[in-house]
Formats: structure tokens, sequence, C-alpha cells
């Protein structure tokens, strides 16, 4: 939704729920999350007690969602009497509906928590949509592995306190273990692997498959860091080059010789899973358990992560700069950060979701339990993750990346 | 005529309010539609026509869509016209096989997707099956009909979903005019195949012209079984349009208003055609 369309639609609701709120009695504007963020934690929790958040967040996933609807908010009721309601919105829509809201002068928006990274948080940081400096003031902050620089910055961004990091994914390629017991680790093993199997091999169109592109693009280019300081004309064109020859020259050895491709990772999850070809992709490393659990993949499938690097990035938490309710969104944040939390939504039954915590900085019962399930032998170990794990840069590069895909390879 | 009858008046307001139910929001997207190809909405500019026109992807993907709706259409059609003739008694058979023909009718489109892509891809079951019996040695050799660059699947999947639309107002104008026609030329001494070819065929085409016009124009614009069966080498119209609208680079959407313009010019071009057509018969 990047058009003015969606802005005239929200501009009426907004114009409407206006008329509705003029005629209740004027009541003072709520506290923002950069005065909650000075206040002592516990007036902070005191404050948010019996309220209600509203979180706009993602709501693509099932998996996701029952963590959320059915763990998290039954916890944040008991614990800290907070009613959590999510709904849907994320991307532009998010950023159209603030703008708008202020556009129209509406002091006091509906959310108070919004899921958000990379392009959506510059484009709200950029017209001053988001309230903060906050999420240094949550008591989890002091978890979070902040030395790591996939968390700690943004797509280059730094998120400054006006967002809190609540989970991070790394791309891998899925294989099975019962068909491929020694998959290759290299791009170079990987074009060997692909010559010697031909039809055996293709990636999406969508997200992940151009995420696996960019993965290499960084490092056909000499490595990320050289792609780092906005996007590089020159740089992105060399590394281009590069990296189309590599794929043209496999392409006569892609399944349908590289001349069809599958529109998304579901139809490549079910090339791999009915044996038209032999890897797939994710974007979530720990995919590859999660989705033989619900009896989508192969039971003997297992992820690996190219030593040349894959991209890892990280999803935040933002609150809007009208949240009705800057205190209960920030309980909620913290909560989410919490060893619990973060536990939970890394389960493989649950979401598998990367948690962003610091281990070593955690006691040591809780340090146990991450282990028990960060080392399930079917995943990628964690150190392993991290040595290979590579940033986003600008986001441009993806853009660029995806259309020249299209034009010329597709 | 000074004043409208009260039957008439009577009738005016359902009518009003059935055409501004229906206009309404035609007028509306059209208007979207202009606009945002005009650039008063979005980011389109003027130049931005001649680049679409222009662009070699914009024409295979209108051709690729024509390939679909017409070879679709017609294949949907002979299958329908062959099933009202063929079964076209009160017999057990025949009421049986216009049954089974009719069964896609209430199949969703998507549903119908699934089905093709589960029946008929390379890893699909009739795959699995010939590989079984030792017809193909491979799953592999099974020849691609699904993502493949003549879009079988996709046709395929069109001709099980619009027969049946197709055969139900085929099957009707045979039992409101066929058999008094054809008593009638048997009597005068046609034999039946004369009676099919010269009467029963060309009444059934006059009658059914207006409801092929209609899945032509449908399945040129309908979004569902190309993104579940359709090649990527080239997109069709409805895919194209949605991966403009949805690229990250926000130059390409106005493009993506282009060439929706583009789609509802042929669906009105297949309109004009049908209307000349008619007036010409």
């Amino acid at each position: 939704m990047h058009d003015g369309h969606a802005r005239h639609v929200v501009l009426l609701a907004v114009l409407a729920s206006a008329l509705v709120a003029g005629c209740a009695p004027t009541r003072t504007p709520p506290l923002g999350a950069g005065a909650a963020a000075v206040l002592p934690w516990d007036t902070v929790v005191a404050r948010a007690k019996g309220t209600t958040v509203i979180w706009r967040m993602w709501r693509g996933d099932p998996a996701v969602n029952a963590f959320v609807d059915r763990w998290v908010a039954p916890r944040l009721q008991s614990q800290y009497g907070i009613t959590l309601q999510a709904v849907n919105g994320q991307g532009n829509a998010l950023v159209d509906q603030l703008a708008v809201e202020r556009e129209a002068g509406v002091a006091t928006g509906t959310a108070s928590l919004l899921w958000i990274n990379g392009e959506t948080f510059g484009a709200l940081r950029a017209r001053n949509l988001l309230g903060g400096p906050w999420s240094q003031a949550l008591p989890a902050a002091a978890l979070v592995d902040s030395a790591s620089p996939i968390i700690s910055r943004d797509f280059e961004q730094d998120p400054a306190g006006y967002e809190s990091p609540w989970g991070t994914v790394q791309l891998a390629l899925i294989y099975d273990s019962a068909r491929t017991p020694q998959p290759p680790r290299t791009a170079g093993e990987l074009a060997t692997w692909i010559r010697a199997h031909p039809g055996r091999f293709t990636y999406d169109q969508s997200f992940a498959g151009t995420t696996f592109l960019k993965g290499l693009l960084y490092a056909f280019g000499g490595g990320v860091d050289g792609f780092r300081g906005g996007f590089d004309s020159t740089r992105y064109l060399s590394a281009r080059t590069r990296l189309f020859a590599w794929l043209d020259s496999l392409k006569p050895s892609l399944w349908r010789q590289g001349t069809q491709y599958p529109p998304d990772v579901a139809a490549l999850h079910r090339l791999f899973a009915n044996g038209e070809i032999d890897f797939s992709l994710s974007n979530n490393q720990n995919e590859a358990v999660t989705k033989s659990m619900q009896g989508v993949l192969p039971t003997t499938s297992r992820a690996l992560v190219l030593r040349e690097g894959t991209i890892a990035n990280t999803h935040f938490l933002g609150i809007p700069a009208n949240a009705p309710n800057a205190a209960g969104a920030m309980v909620v944040a913290n909560f989410l950060l919490s060893p619990d939390a973060q536990l939970e939504k890394q389960r493989p039954a649950v979401w598998a979701d990367g948690t962003v915590l610091r281990l070593d900085r955690l006691p040591a019962h809780w340090r146990v339990r991450f282990d028990s399930v960060a080392n399930d032998p079917r995943l990628v170990p964690a150190d392993t993750l991290r040595a290979y794990a590579r940033p986003e840069v600008s986001p441009r590069y993806h853009e660029r990346l995806q259309a020249d895909w299209r034009r010329l390879i597709r | 005529m000074n004043h409208a009858s009260p039957s008439l008046r009577a009738r005016a307001v359902p009518l009003l309010l059935a055409g501004t139910l229906l206009g309404v929001p035609i007028a509306v997207g059209l208007g979207y539609l202009v606009a945002g190809a005009l650039g008063l909405v979005g980011n389109a500019d003027a130049s931005d026509v001649l680049r679409v026109l222009r662009d070699g992807a914009v024409l295979r993907s209108v051709m690729l869509s024509l390939w679909i709706a017409a070879v679709g259409t017609l294949l949907a059609t002979i299958g329908a016209v062959t099933v009202a003739l063929r079964f076209s008694g009160t017999r057990t058979l025949d009421r049986l096989a216009h049954r089974v023909a009719m069964l896609p009718l209430p199949v969703p489109t998507m549903a119908a997707a699934v089905a093709v892509l589960l029946l008929f891809s390379q890893s699909g079951w009739l795959s699995r099956v010939a590989t079984s019996v030792q017809v193909i040695r491979t799953p592999a050799d099974f020849p691609a009909l699904v993502y493949d660059p003549f879009a079988i699947g996709v046709i395929m999947a069109v001709v099980w979903k619009e027969l049946p639309f197709l055969l139900l107002v085929a099957a009707s104008l045979l039992a409101l005019r066929g058999s008094a026609l054809t008593e009638a030329a048997r009597t005068l001494g046609a034999t039946p195949w004369q009676v099919t070819r010269r009467i029963t065929l060309p009444m059934l085409l006059r009658g059914m012209w207006p409801s092929i016009i209609a899945v032509f124009v449908f399945v040129l614009g309908s979004l569902e079984l190309p993104l579940v069966l359709a090649p990527s080498s080239t997109l069709a119209l409805p895919l194209l349009i949605q991966e403009r609208r949805q690229a990250l680079d926000m130059a390409s959407h106005g493009e993506a208003y282009l060439i929706a313009l583009l789609a509802t010019v042929l669906a009105l071009l297949a309109a004009v055609a049908h209307e000349w057509l008619r007036d010409d018969a």
C-alpha cells in the first residue's frame, strides 16, 4: 500500500473516528514513549496495569499468531494486567496510517506497538512518527547481545533507542540428509554439485531467492563490509557482473534448465519435498526443523549456511509518537525480551525465531535451557550461524538485484 | 407520454439501485486506473506509456495471456458443445454425463489450480503412477505440464473450470429451441448429421457467443490459475501487474496501472468484437 488511494481510505476512517472522538470529553494527551522512558520502571509497570495495548504486526504466519495470542497475551494479562490485542498491519501501511493521522491532527492514535524493521523504521524515523528514545530504559535491554552487528544495526541504521530488537533470522539452504549426506558448503562446491546433478537445484523468485543471491553478491563483491555506507552503483555493478556470470554458467544445469523458477518459497519447499529438487531455501535458519515437524518437509531435512556467509536480520518493535499507551507498550516489549518469552519463541514447535539475547548475560539455569533448544542436532550450531552471519546493508541492493534479476536472468 | 406510468416508476427505483451498485464500482475502478496511468495518483507519467508499450516483457505477457484465454475458451467450448450434443437425451447415461461434467462448477478456482498441480506436475500423482508402471523411468521424465512455457497446466485448469459453465448454457439452449427445429428439419428429410451441422450447431454457437466472450474475458484477467501453475519465463498479465505493483522499486508502480489499463482495453476489445459480430450476423 504505497499509494494515495490507501491514504484516502485511511484519512476518511481517521476523520470519522476524529468526529466520534470530538464528541467525547477532552482528556490530557497520554504519556509519550520518551517521557515514560525517564520514569522509574516500577512506575511504568504501575501505569500500564489495567490497560490495553494494540499491536500492529504481520499476521501472516499461524505459528507466530498462536505464540502471540495464546502464549504472550495470557501471560501479560496475569503478570501485568495488560490486555494485548494484535492486529494486522505492516510495512508502508504503518507509515501511511501514522502520517495520515498526523495530517488529520489526531494527537492520540490507536496502536501503541509496531512490528518494524529496515525500510519501515527508516521511513517512520524520517517523518518523526516514532516515540522515544525508550528501548534502553527496558530492564531486559541489559541482556540483549548489543555487540552483535546484526542486532545493533537495522539495515545500517542506528536504532538510537527508537526500536527494540525482539528476534533474529538467518537465511539457510535446506537439504535432505538422507538424499545428500555430503552437501556442498561453499559457493564453489555448490556450483560443482549443481553441474554434477543437472536439474536438481533452483531458487525461488521471491524474497528468499533474492536474499540468497544477495548473500552471494556481497561475497563475490569482496565481502559485505565493502558495501556499507549506502548504495554504491559502481561496486554493485561489478559484483552483479560476477554473480550473473556465475548464474549464467549454471543455468543449463538448474531445474528446467533455468528457464522457469518457482514463484515462492512454498513452491520451492513442495518441489524439494516431492523430490523434484534436492535443495530448498528459508529465511529462517530453523525452518528445516519446524517444517519437518509440521510434515511439510521430510524428517531428514537439515539446514546449512554457505561459508561465504548468508544474510541475517533482526526484527524490532517501535512505539508510535501518538501511541495511546506507551507505558503498556514498553512493558510488552520488555516481556518479549524476557528469557522466558525468548526461549518459548525459539522452540522449533512454536516459531523457531532466533533469540536476540546474549546467553552469557543470563543466569546459568537459563543458559542451560537455551542450550538445550539450540543444541538440537538437526539445527545449525549457534556459533556456526554467528560465524557466517552477514548483516543487511542498504535496502537499495535488494531492490536493484531483484529488478535486474527479473530483467537479465529470468 | 408526459407521465411515467406507475409501474415504470415502481421499477425505476430498483433499476437505479442496481445500476448504481453495478456501475459505481466499475466507474471508480476505471477512473482510478486512468488516474494512475496519467500520474494523477501514484507516480506514472506520460513517458511511461511508450516505455510500457515498447517493453518486450509486456508484449510477451499480452501474447501469453491471449493464448491462455483463447485456447482455454476454445477447448472448453468444443467440450461443452460435444457433451451437450452427444448426451442430449433424457436417458440415465445422458443425465449422468451432465452431472459428471458439471462437477467442477462449484469448485473454487484456487482448488482447481492445486488439483492440477497435484495431478500433473512432474512429482504429481500421474507422474508417480507412470513411473511405477514403468511407462517412464523417473518422475523427471514426465512432460513438464506445470510451470511450462506453453501454460498447458493453466489451460487444463481453465477448460476444467469453464466447460461446465458453457455446458449449462448449451444444454439450456438445446432444451429451449433444439427439439422443435430438429423435428422440423427431420420431417423435411434431413439426416441427423445434416441437422447437427446446419441447424443445431449454428443455433448453439449463436446463443453461446455472449457466454464464450464472457469466459474469454474472465480468463484473460484471472489471477489464481497463473499464480499457481503458470511459467515464469513469461508472466501472464495479472501476474505481471501484480509484480510491478509490488516491486520495491516505486518507479514500476505507475507501469502496473498502465498494464492494467492495457488489460482492460483488451477485454473491452473482445466485447466490442462480439457486438460487431452479432450485428453482422
